[in-house]
């Protein structure tokens, strides 16, 4: 033992008044037990057990610096930790993980959170994102990537994870077929990933979603499931689809009890919608807490109001996108149904203006549980929303106090908007956080309204995340009697 | 000149002038939060740090003593990575400082900085860690940091194997 030695050489170990008082050595011999996490305290407790462990502290304080210090190299470095000690690959693996392109639960932070997020923050997440980014799975460009540790893949075990941030994305070409290495290498290691992200290629067949379905059993453990069809050359429109087999073809969906996330955002075929997707839904939509889709499923005329309480009751976080002209019937479903929503986003990709009514009346539906509202779309301005209210005087609903929301993000236009500044004045008592989406920053005049009328808001972000960095000023309120 | 006590895990206590003491992040905060609860403005604010040693909360206090003057680093001030912040805030003070320290040190530094929120000394602190680690081999590293490699089985064969997925040629 490295201790007794040091004391043979003369220099003699003190122990620490503790009760039991036991021997310098007997110290030792239990500090071999623990691990980095816990020996780093023992150092700091007294000068004794400082000096006791002097000699293997490299050894347990790297793993611990290495979060802090990955921040400052480059990724290829990164890697390199990886191989120096058990310890350090699984701060790595933990560091970058955390910072990984799937983010957590939670698919909307990506793009609506990082104003304030610090530079190093931000290298971390695109390393992580371009490690993900080897794991594509395609027979074009990515291929020789796959070829590269294949012939090893071929011969390792099943238990080992191959998959460093265990994402991997999945292209779908009916052109092409399946991929011949998709086939190897997920029903020996499929088990070991939490995020498929499927993009299906292709112009005329519904043959991929086929594939894709028929795969999912090789991925018994996911927990996100992200199916996108490319976007190149286009999507197609339903007149396109080859629809043969479409209506007799019976999905057998496996078993995924860890699925919680699933992203179908950018299937907007009414086709696919009607068949692929619901079945889908039908199968797994009870176990989703965070769901993403296009407004157009809402056009369905069998999602009533309580087909969908039964499908989502335990969806916490929602993601609702397309375009203005199928948003109307989406938020009036959404204002009618009970789901315990915490988070919510609403996103125009077009540029239609919403009727500022129907998405206070969406939002005020889940005033009990709603913390983070994300509204990203123009609303109509001032003079036609006067126009419309008149009109829908009769009907007007009973706008609720959101008991918990406390982070709006926003476009800047939804403050010109007199009924959405109202509902914030009025019926957001504890909003803390207002984000305004815009390119001109030093804008100041809506962040001034804000402090000015909202009792418990902490700080107003005016930022761009279009420009590159990204670019913000944030107002805070005045303290008052701020001592120098 | 109003003082702060900050106090060490291992009981030390350093007197130092609050405009010093702010200019960690962490300090500061706990100055304001002192400042509030206390009804007696007057009243010389007093620091448990119960996460850094002596030896090192004394090596931060000399490093932001010989840097009080330095204009205060924003978090985000570099735009895609932290890097470039080293280069231009190490002064030759900071390399005499580092040098005599071994890497253990500088590891319990680089801990302190972060959680006392002091962006420069993190910056150097780090950069000199990377020093070691750029460029070397795994063996040279190893022995740089007194490491024996643990790995059980073909674990670090595995371990390469997973990395040269994403090794870019």
């Amino acid at each position: 033992m490295e201790s007794l030695n040091k004391m043979k050489r003369g220099k003699p170990f003190r122990s620490p008044k503790t009760t039991p008082i036991l021997p310098p050595e007997l110290w030792s011999h239990i500090f071999e037990f623990l691990g980095s996490e816990d020996l780093y305290p023992v150092t700091k407790t007294c000068v004794e057990w400082n000096e006791l462990l002097e000699d293997n502290k490299n050894a347990f304080l790297l793993p611990v610096v290495l979060p802090s210090v990955m921040k400052y190299v480059k990724k290829n470095t990164i890697l390199k930790f990886r191989t120096i000690s058990s310890l350090t690959r699984n701060a790595v693996d933990k560091t970058l993980q955390s910072f990984s392109d799937s983010d957590d639960e939670d698919p909307f932070d990506r793009h609506c959170s990082h104003y304030e997020e610090s530079s190093s923050k931000r290298y971390l997440r695109s390393v992580a994102s371009s490690i993900s980014c080897s794991y594509m799975f395609t027979l074009s460009d990515f291929g020789y990537l796959l070829d590269k540790v294949y012939p090893d893949l071929s011969v390792a075990s099943s238990d080992v994870n191959p998959f460093l941030v265990r994402y991997i994305s999945y292209f779908s070409d009916f052109r092409l077929g399946n991929d011949p290495h998709v086939l190897n290498i997920l029903p020996k290691f499929g088990h070991h990933l939490l995020t498929l992200n499927c993009f299906i290629v292709g112009d005329s067949s519904t043959q991929p979603f086929h594939n894709i379905v028929a795969q999912l059993r090789l991925v018994p453990n996911i927990k996100r499931l992200w199916i996108r069809p490319q976007l190149w050359p286009r999507t197609p429109t339903d007149d396109e689809l080859d629809l043969t087999g479409l209506s007799t073809t019976v999905y057998e969906f496996p078993a995924l009890p860890k699925l919680v996330i699933l992203d179908v955002r950018l299937v907007n075929s009414n086709v696919l919608l009607d068949t692929v997707v619901l079945a889908m839904l039908r199968h797994y939509s009870k176990q989703l807490i965070c769901f993403t889709c296009d407004a157009k499923l809402f056009l369905l005329q069998e999602l009533n109001v309580d087909v969908l309480n039964l499908m989502f009751p335990n969806v916490k976080k929602f993601h609702l996108l397309g375009k203005g002209s199928d948003f109307a019937t989406g938020l009036e479903k959404l204002s009618n149904v009970s789901w315990p929503l915490e988070r919510l986003h609403l996103e125009v990709h077009d540029g239609d203006q919403i009727n500022p009514q129907n998405v206070i009346s969406t939002i005020s539906n889940f005033h009990e549980n709603l913390e983070h509202l994300k509204v990203d779309c123009l609303l109509l301005p001032k003079q036609l929303e006067a126009n419309n209210c008149n009109e829908n005087e009769a009907e007007e609903k009973v706008v609720r106090k959101m008991s918990k929301l406390k982070i709006v993000r926003a476009k800047a236009n939804i403050l010109d908007s007199n009924l959405f500044c109202k509902f914030l004045k009025d019926n957001c008592p504890h909003l803390e956080e207002l984000y305004i989406e815009t390119s001109d920053i030093l804008c100041r005049e809506r962040g001034r309204w804000a402090l000015d009328n909202l009792r418990n808001l902490e700080k107003v972000v005016l930022g761009s995340l279009k420009s590159l960095p990204v670019n913000f000023h944030t107002m805070r309120r005045p303290v008052p009697n701020e001592t120098l | 000149m109003a003082l702060v006590r900050v106090i060490s895990s291992d009981g030390a206590a350093f007197l130092v002038s609050q405009r010093l003491a702010k200019r960690s992040g962490k300090l500061k905060t706990e100055i304001e939060t002192f400042r509030k609860s206390s009804d007696n403005s007057e009243a010389q604010p007093e620091i448990r740090i119960v996460t850094i040693r002596a030896e090192i909360l004394r090596l931060v206090l000399q490093w932001l003593q010989q840097h009080q003057n330095d204009p205060v680093l924003p978090a985000n001030q570099n735009e895609q990575d932290g890097r470039g912040d080293a280069e231009m805030g190490q002064s030759q003070w900071d390399r005499d400082f580092l040098a005599p320290m071994d890497l253990g040190i500088v590891m319990e530094l680089i801990l302190a900085a972060n959680h006392l929120e002091v962006k420069g000394l993190l910056d150097i602190t780090c950069k000199l860690v990377e020093s070691k680690i750029t460029g070397r081999t795994v063996d040279e590293i190893r022995t740089a940091f007194k490491l024996k490699s643990d790995f059980k089985g073909n674990e670090e064969e595995q371990t390469r194997l997973e990395n040269r997925w994403c090794v870019e040629n």
